[in-house]
């Protein structure tokens, strides 16, 4: 089972993640995601127990912050990384030196700075 | 051209053509290793293209055919079969013939090139009879690097496929670097929760083949786009890049290396201003960065391996080098003894180092003359391939303890023994296939060559599975030579001994392999030269195994140096088992027979005063030296044991060559010379 849950910090959309994050519950995801991203000029992602996470969920985060760009909102992860997820993007190969093309703010959730300190 | 440039390339030739022949024989096993057709294509290149440049144009010329077909290979246009294999071999034999220089053999040339003609016309190949050598994984010697294209379909997740774990597994082979493109990630919007956006560009450099990469994305190969290309194939031969006007700019000294990076900072890197362009996307340009710094780092592993890894130093500055430390050990061992005789601190102090430093020096130098017998069992690949077929048998060599050192010398003079025993394992040894199936053995027979360290020796063991050596046969052969008489009862150890017999051969017909009975005898003497020993054990219808015992070196010997009259000799070590003393009484008691009772057992003893004829007064009290040499244990019996003493061999000129008992001579510390003796011939004399 996925958990997600949407607050606000002083302006700034927190979604915050745990349980599954897997495939199964991709869709509930994206929907919370896109609710967050369209509805804040900031979002932070902050992270829970998480039990399980996969690809879709990186791809899924990758999407968000390619949306928040567009509209030239801010998205970040919160400071705090569980070890399982930091693995996963890993061992996927999503850590790199700069972002995409839609990140003239190297903001990029897997940019080297951003995950390594 | 010079003559020494002749010689140069002669050398050079002769290793590649040793090459060859190994990548030939690993070919034939896995004919789908590039590395191994690179491998033939580069030996057959470097021949051919040095072969013109040093006046072997007829070397030249036969190459080129070879190099072409074998260019074909490397295309993949031509399979590796036996045909090609078998053919490529006898090539390589001929061009040895003519670096060698020798005649008559134009039609058999000539016959091999009309050969690889008709397999570039295709004419001979896989079409007919032949096909394909069946392919097997195998590892490359050196790695290569793969670019690896990994591109799922978006449904991927539907089929419970997770990818990561395949890229893991990746990483498990070797070493580079994964990159996800992340591109066709759309907006939340466009987003479908259940599709799989990410590829991934991976730089892999591994020393497993191609097929164990494919093998890792075997179980979704329908459901992604895989590519899988080699990145630095010429990595070997790419000594000169194109440089960089940058690069040559500051070689020729127009602008500093300081100055260049200074203007170079100035301008926009070539990926920046393709993704400012929109061309490309960062992560295109991260990938090929990466691929970029795993080839370099690759390129520049190997070219440290390659710069360290050896020089080449011709084999007689070696032996003076051995030669002087040995003067220097002698002089040394003088200079020891000087000072213990003056006994001034300083000069023993000194002394000290020096023996030190000498020591080392010595170890060093001993180390630089060893060499892998690998380099020998290299060969024998070939021999039995060759012969196997000759007779109709199958025959898998495997060898075990490549890496075991030996003393080079040791191991030129160990090539022809070894062709003897095998040889002769592969003619009287294996049976024929149909023969061994009615043993319920298996078809193929083995013969397993394998060297091991014991102490100060090395152990050569070759053993094969075949019939074994009939006692019955030996027993009546040796009777009818008169070796043994009639009623003679020997142990099968003895009996397997009378094989090194001269002119001794159980093989009821001569074939073109053995049975002449020239062989054994002449193994036995030649280890018996190189101070080893060799022992044979049989049983019937399971195998033989022969022995092999020899010194690491033969330079320098660990001997007991022995005194009768004023004279000094030295016994090998390895073959002394302990000294008694002999008194006249003990003498008395065996009535003047020259045996010596050691706790029970009745053992001959050699004087050595009467062998050498030396005269004099005998002492008191003897001491006999008891040697254990082929089983047997013999006495010498000497005035004075002075103990133990690190002997550097020199050999004595040659009017001494028929002296028998003595293998050389040594100098010892105060400038005598002291004789060592060949315990061996001393015992079999009596």
């Amino acid at each position: 089972m996925i958990d997600i849950r949407l607050s606000e910090l002083e302006g700034v959309g927190v979604i915050a993640l745990g349980g599954e994050l897997t495939v199964a519950h991709a869709q509930e995801l994206r929907t919370s995601l896109k609710e967050v991203v369209y509805g804040y000029r900031s979002v932070v992602v902050q992270f829970g127990d998480i039990a399980d996470v996969d690809l879709s969920c990186l791809q899924l985060l990758c999407s968000a912050h390619k949306s928040a760009m567009k509209q030239e909102k801010a998205f970040a992860l919160g400071e705090h990384v569980p070890a399982i997820f930091a693995q996963l993007f890993a061992d996927a190969g999503f850590i790199r030196d700069t972002g995409c093309r839609l990140d003239p703010g190297e903001t990029c959730l897997w940019a080297k700075e951003a995950t390594h300190g | 051209m010079s003559d020494m440039h002749r010689e140069a390339y002669k050398e050079e030739a002769y290793e590649l053509l040793a090459d060859l022949e190994t990548s030939l024989l690993e070919l034939e096993q896995s004919p789908d290793d590039q590395e191994l057709v690179g491998r033939v294509f580069r030996a057959m290149h470097t021949i051919k293209g040095s072969g013109s440049m040093f006046g072997f144009d007829d070397i030249a010329a036969f190459t080129h055919e070879i190099e072409t077909v074998f260019d074909l290979v490397r295309n993949g246009e031509m399979p590796v079969t036996k045909t090609l294999i078998d053919l490529t071999l006898r090539s390589r034999d001929c061009i040895r013939m003519m670096l060698e220089e020798k005649e008559g053999e134009e039609d058999l040339i000539h016959r091999i090139r009309l050969a690889f003609q008709e397999l570039l016309l295709g004419t001979v190949g896989t079409t007919q009879n032949e096909t394909a050598i069946p392919s097997s994984a195998s590892s490359h010697d050196t790695p290569l690097t793969y670019r690896i294209r990994f591109r799922p379909n978006r449904d991927i997740f539907a089929h419970g496929t997770n990818p990561v774990p395949l890229l893991n597994e990746l990483r498990g082979l070797g070493t580079g670097s994964v990159m996800a493109q992340l591109d066709s990630i759309p907006s939340l919007e466009e987003y479908d929760p259940e599709a799989c956006y990410t590829s991934w560009d991976i730089v892999l450099t591994t020393d497993n083949p191609i097929d164990t990469i494919k093998d890792v994305f075997i179980f979704v190969e329908d459901q992604a786009e895989l590519t899988i290309d080699v990145v630095d194939e010429e990595l070997v031969d790419d000594d000169a890049h194109d440089k960089k006007l940058g690069e040559i700019l500051v070689e020729r000294g127009d602008v500093t290396g300081e100055e260049l990076t200074r203007a170079l900072g100035e301008q926009k890197k070539l990926g920046e201003i393709l993704v400012n362009q929109g061309l490309i996307s960062p992560g295109k340009v991260q990938a090929a960065l990466l691929e970029q710094e795993q080839v370099k780092k690759v390129k520049e592993k190997q070219k440290q391996r390659e710069s360290v890894s050896s020089i080449r130093v011709p084999a007689e500055r070696l032996d003076k080098l051995v030669d002087l430390v040995g003067e220097l050990v002698t002089v040394q061992a003088r200079l020891t003894q000087k000072a213990g005789m003056e006994n001034d601190p300083d000069l023993l102090l000194i002394s000290e180092q020096v023996q030190r430093l000498t020591e080392e020096l010595r170890d060093n130098t001993m180390s630089i003359r060893m060499l892998p017998i690998g380099t020998t069992f290299g060969r024998f690949k070939r021999l039995v391939r060759d012969l196997s077929g000759e007779l109709g048998k199958e025959i898998e060599l495997i060898t075990e303890g490549a890496e075991t050192e030996l003393d080079k010398t040791v191991i030129e003079r160990l090539n022809d023994p070894l062709v003897h025993i095998i040889r002769n394992s592969i003619d009287h040894g294996i049976e024929h296939p149909a023969v061994r199936e009615a043993y319920g053995k298996p078809r193929t027979g083995i013969i397993r060559l394998s060297a091991q360290y014991a102490g100060a020796n090395v152990l050569i063991k070759i053993n094969d599975d075949g019939f074994g050596l009939d006692t019955d046969t030996i027993r009546t052969k040796a009777i009818e030579k008169g070796l043994i008489a009639h009623d003679a009862e020997l142990s099968d150890k003895d009996l397997f001994g009378m094989i090194f017999a001269p002119g001794f051969s159980t093989a009821k017909e001569i074939t073109s392999v053995s049975g002449r009975g020239v062989g054994m005898d002449v193994v036995k003497k030649t280890i018996d030269t190189l101070r080893g020993s060799i022992e044979v054990e049989s049983e019937k219808e399971k195998g033989t195994t022969i022995i092999l015992k020899l010194p690491l070196t033969l330079a320098i010997i660990d001997g007991l140096m022995v005194k009768v009259d004023e004279g000094y000799y030295v016994l090998p070590l390895s073959a002394v088992e302990e000294c008694i003393e002999l008194s006249h009484e003990d003498q008395d008691r065996t009535n003047g027979q020259h045996l010596v009772n050691l706790r029970g057992q009745l053992v001959p003893y050699i004087r050595l005063r009467e062998s050498f004829g030396i005269e004099g007064r005998l002492p008191e009290l003897e001491q006999v030296v008891i040697t254990e040499t082929g089983g047997h244990k013999m006495g010498f019996t000497v005035d004075q044991v002075i103990g133990e003493h690190q002997t550097v061999i020199k050999s004595l000129s040659r009017v001494y060559k028929n002296v028998d008992g003595v293998s050389g001579a040594t100098i010892m510390g105060d400038g005598n010379v002291a004789l060592i003796l060949d315990v061996n011939r001393l015992a079999q004399a009596v």
